[in-house]
């Protein structure tokens, strides 16, 4: 496996840029997700 | 928090995202970083004898993992509450189930997608925090295999129950878009915890096991994945038009599944290598599946382009926008 996966560093870079990519997307979806569970709050207090 | 969010079965997304977030950066530590045999540990990592540069590169990478592998286990654990809730209140899962247009339904396979990462996610980034655990991996095999047998078991319960409303007369299969193909992503799930088996497992009868359900939930998998793909290709260049903005994300779902497709069909192709003879076939599917999911992703971004320029950052949640991740 090392040899397979490492001696392509394109491969490496992808997969260490994908996981900073992967996080910054979850935050920004998961901020929406709270938006809209806030949204359904109000609604359901008002 | 308190999710005043009503269930649905696609909130397990947030899980089954955050899950493989944790899978990534598992993966990246376990091939950049030396270590004894078996899965990566955080003993392993010698952190006195790093150059400055490689902490930095390798200790938020911990640390992203660690945020992520909580928040998978957390959210599996919440939502698996709600879900049990949810299948007590009566005619809700019959409701959402006979729901079958615009493949309404289909969010139901998330729950095995998620369910499967986390076994996954507890044997790599979660044994990485407690090394006492993945230095005891095969003592936990064959409670592992059972699970994947339960996950295999259920997810083609689903397919067979769900797969007739799709196909049920008076269903506008025209109408239906890539959301559909969440079935094909839990099976690659699946297959990728079979498969996590296969490569892990000392014990042959677990490994043969394994390895017979997963090349049959491979085999199944891809024949899903390749018609859907296919009619679905056809049916959005038919129409010639683009589905709507809130489903447009589900695109990406290609990204992963090729992935887990190929790594698992890698796994499988390595315990079959013997027999065949060490055919270099394991590297070119991987690579091939690697490639296919660049290739798909950027291909995704230049035709929905739009969406990210002028709708995505101002949209409001949109399920489908887990894909991203």
């Amino acid at each position: 496996m090392y040899g397979f996966f490492y001696q392509y560093t394109a491969l490496a870079t992808l997969n260490y840029v994908s996981v900073y990519l992967g996080a910054i997307m979850y935050g920004l979806v998961m901020s929406k997700f709270l938006v809209a569970n806030q949204v359904v709050k109000e609604v359901a207090v008002a | 928090m308190k999710l005043t969010i009503r269930f649905h079965p696609l909130l397990f997304q947030a899980s089954l995202a955050a899950g493989g977030v944790a899978l990534m950066a598992f993966n990246y530590l376990h091939f950049a970083i030396p270590h004894r045999k078996g899965p990566i540990t955080l003993d392993d990592i010698s952190w006195g004898i790093m150059s400055p540069s490689q902490v930095a590169l390798y200790a938020p990478m911990v640390l992203v993992m660690l945020a992520f592998t909580l928040l998978n286990l957390l959210l599996t654990v919440y939502f698996l509450h709600r879900l049990v809730k949810w299948l007590r209140e009566p005619g809700a899962y019959r409701a959402f189930r006979s729901n079958a247009q615009g493949n309404q339904n289909a969010g139901i396979f998330a729950i095995v997608g998620s369910l499967s990462m986390t076994v996954n996610v507890f044997w790599a980034p979660f044994g990485f925090f407690i090394p006492q655990m993945s230095r005891h991996m095969q003592a936990m095999m064959l409670p592992s295999l059972v699970i994947f047998g339960l996950l295999l078991t259920a997810l083609i319960f689903l397919e067979v129950t769900f797969g007739r409303t799709w196909f049920a007369p008076g269903i506008d299969r025209t109408k239906f878009n890539f959301v559909w193909l969440l079935d094909a992503f839990a099976f690659g799930l699946v297959a990728l915890t079979g498969s996590g088996i296969v490569a892990m497992a000392s014990s042959h009868l677990i490994v043969d096991i394994a390895a017979r359900a997963t090349l049959f939930t491979l085999g199944v998998g891809s024949i899903i994945l390749l018609y859907k793909v296919g009619y679905l290709t056809f049916n959005h260049v038919k129409a010639g038009q683009l589905p709507a903005h809130p489903v447009m994300p589900a695109f990406f779902l290609i990204v992963p599944m090729a992935c887990l497709f190929g790594l698992a069909a890698y796994r499988i192709e390595n315990y079959l290598a013997p027999a065949a003879g060490g055919s270099g076939l394991a590297s070119t599917l991987i690579t091939a599946s690697y490639v296919l999911a660049v290739v798909w992703g950027l291909g995704a971004i230049y035709v929905i382009r739009d969406y990210f320029r002028s709708y995505f950052v101002k949209s409001p949640f949109a399920p489908p926008q887990w894909g991203f991740v």
